[in-house]
Order: structure tokens, then sequence, then C-alpha cells
């Protein structure tokens, strides 16, 4: 039976007034989807065969699990990152909005990045940003509920060659974004949509990453 | 469905209360059309635009060019539904994923906290509670709007 104008109405509204009761704010669900997709990453190196501990120190379980609202400096031992561990010589971490060094010199924030430990360590000890050399992964994470446009996928193309080759995963909910998928389809940094967590979409992400790390694991 | 475009017009000044920034995603996508390849244009899209390049001389439409087609009202419509339900699917499965990463370390408690470096007022989520009540809430939303969205003729 056709809907008629007034039901279609009815529809969208109840739909907007159930949304308004749960919807925080736009800056807050968006760092909630950034930390849902660190949980990808962070599935993806305890699939990859690691062991995982969430900290804020390295060494034990935070007492409150804190994560960046804007992206900030590596060293600030405020929030909380996972630490993983395949042996006692390759270990790797994973962060939520901070800054590393491209290779232009300049730093640059990643909203989820893997990242090698010794090079995190190094980033705490000297207080300066991790190196994109020793970047495993990153996922440029954008909340958008419908279709992104160009200029998301030429900023993330930017992002991208500064943080090198195959590193970098652009990835959003929306599952149509012809423009953005077509401009990222030849090249090694890739464009995940559809990526709502734990979704079909998002267990591809997932696997992107996972081999990333596993091939990084065999070549400590 | 009749007067579509009225009713996605009368309807996304209730987005832009809900939020401006899924609003002026949906703007902007309308603004900037379907882009789709020559071969992907209907036959009489297609046969139209020819005609117009035919007139002037010029080389017809092949497989490599790409047009630019106007979203119409079902579609603005339709396109406006999905984003509703992308964005009620993303917050329950987002608060989801985070209960998943307790879980997963073993870490007691359902607290999670968005803070700036030095923030005198950080956000805490009791992200238990927030998660049943984002899951209820998009089986609603999906509901509500799955008549609508058959209704509506897809683009794709």
């Amino acid at each position: 039976m056709a809907v008629s104008r007034d039901a279609a109405l009815a529809a969208v509204r109840a739909a907007l007034d159930t949304l308004s009761d749960v919807y925080v704010d736009a800056a807050t669900e968006s760092d909630l989807y950034e930390a849902a997709l660190l949980t990808e990453a962070v599935r993806a190196a305890r699939d990859a065969g690691g062991t995982v501990l969430l900290t804020n120190d390295g060494h034990s379980r935070p007492r409150a699990v804190v994560f960046r609202r804007s992206p900030g400096n590596l060293w600030n031992q405020q929030f909380t990152y996972a630490k993983v561990t395949f042996s006692p010589t390759r270990i790797l971490e994973i962060h939520l909005g901070v800054f590393v060094l491209a290779t232009s010199g300049v730093p640059h924030e990643c909203d989820v990045a893997v990242l090698d430990h010794d090079e995190a360590q190094r980033s705490r000890q000297a207080n300066v940003h991790p190196r994109a050399s020793k970047l495993i992964a990153a996922i440029e994470a954008k909340n958008y509920s419908a279709p992104p446009g160009l200029n998301i996928g030429r900023s993330f193309l930017g992002l991208s060659t500064e943080l090198g080759p195959g590193k970098s995963f652009l990835a959003f909910p929306s599952s149509h974004a012809r423009s953005v998928e077509t401009l990222l389809a030849k090249r090694s940094s890739e464009c995940f949509s559809g990526v709502v967590p734990a979704s079909p979409d998002a267990d591809g992400l997932r696997k992107h990453i996972e081999k990333k790390i596993k091939n990084w694991v065999v070549q400590g | 469905m009749e007067q579509s475009g009225e009713i996605y017009e009368e309807l996304m000044l209730q987005v832009e209360g809900l939020s401006g920034e899924i609003a002026q995603q949906l703007r902007a996508e309308v603004t900037r059309g379907r882009l789709v390849r020559g071969f992907e244009l209907s036959a009489r899209e297609r046969r139209l635009r020819d005609q117009r390049i035919t007139d002037t001389e010029s080389a017809r439409i092949g497989r490599a060019d790409v047009a630019v087609i106007e979203y119409d009202g079902d579609q603005r419509l339709r396109l406006l539904c999905e984003a509703l339900v992308t964005a009620a699917r993303t917050m329950a499965a987002s608060r989801r994923a985070l209960i998943g990463l307790l879980e997963l370390t073993d870490l007691s408690g359902n607290q999670i906290v968005f803070a700036d470096e030095d923030d005198p007022s950080p956000r805490v989520l009791n992200i238990g509670v927030q998660a049943r009540e984002a899951e209820w809430r998009r089986g609603i939303v999906e509901q509500e709007l799955a008549p609508l969205q058959q209704e509506l003729s897809s683009w794709l």
C-alpha cells in the first residue's frame, strides 16, 4: 500500500524523535565512532595473534578508560591506548587521535594509529612525535551518515601520501560514496564505505589491518 | 511519491534540529548530485544529452564520460531515510563496540571518558546504559522507516 504524505512525515518525525533521545552531539558521536574503529584495530591485532592490554602507563590496566576528544601528543599519559604483545621483541601500540610526523616533517593527526612500540617509547621518552616510517597502519574515520564528498577523498589522499604508501584506510558509515571510491580505487591507501562497527564492511577493514599487522610481525 | 521534494525540505528543518552535521552532509550530497558513467545513463537521458551534443557537432557521450544527475524528490527523501538509519546503526554499533573493547581487555565497569588534555569537564559516558538505549532506538528507527524506504524508488 502506498505511503501517504502524512504517513511519510509522521514516520520520519518519529524516527527523528527516537534518535534525538540518544544522539549526544555531532562531536561526541564522532568520538564514539573513532573509538569504535580503534576497537576494530585492537580486534585485528588480537586476531593476528597478539595479547592485548588496555593501559595508560604501558604496564597496568587503567582505573578509567579515557580517550582524546581532540588530537594530542602521544606522550601524554592521561589517555588510554592498547599495547599488543606478539613476542618480547615484537610489540605494537594502538592510539586514538595522536599526531604522527609525516615524511614532509609536518605532524598530522591519525584518528587511529597502529605503531611500533619502540617508536612510541621513543616518543614518550623524548617528547617527540612518532615518525610515520614506524607507523604500521592508520584509520581516518569520518562519521558520515550521508555520502561524503570528493573533498574528503582529496584530503585523505594528501594524508595518506604524507604517512606513506598503503598504510592509511579511510572509513565511514555511509554505504554510498561513488566519487570518493572512484578517486581512491587505484591507490595503495584504501577506502572502506559502509563501516558501521561489527558489520561485514567493518570486517573487511579489520582483515586489512590484521594483514598489515601480520606482515609487520613477521618482518621482526 | 507525490510531493516528496516538499516533504524532504520540510523534514530537513527537523534534521537540522537533531544534527546540523547530518543535515549539512545531506544538503551537500543533494547539491552535488549523483555521479554516473556515460553508459549508466538511462536511454532517455542519454538520448536527450546526445541530442544536445549533436546540435553542436561535438563527440557523443562515451563510456568514459561522467555525468551528474540531480536527485529527484523521492531520491532525496530516500537519502534522508538512509542517513537516519545509518546514524541509528552507527550510534548503536559504536557503543556496542566499546563494550566489546572493555570485555576483550577484561576491564570492569561501563564508563568511557572523552577528554581534552587537562580538561576540567570531561564527558563521562555510561556506555552500558547507552548501548542498550541506542540498540532499542535503532530497532524503532528501522521499523518506522522501513515502509517508506520500500515505497521510495531506488537510484542504485
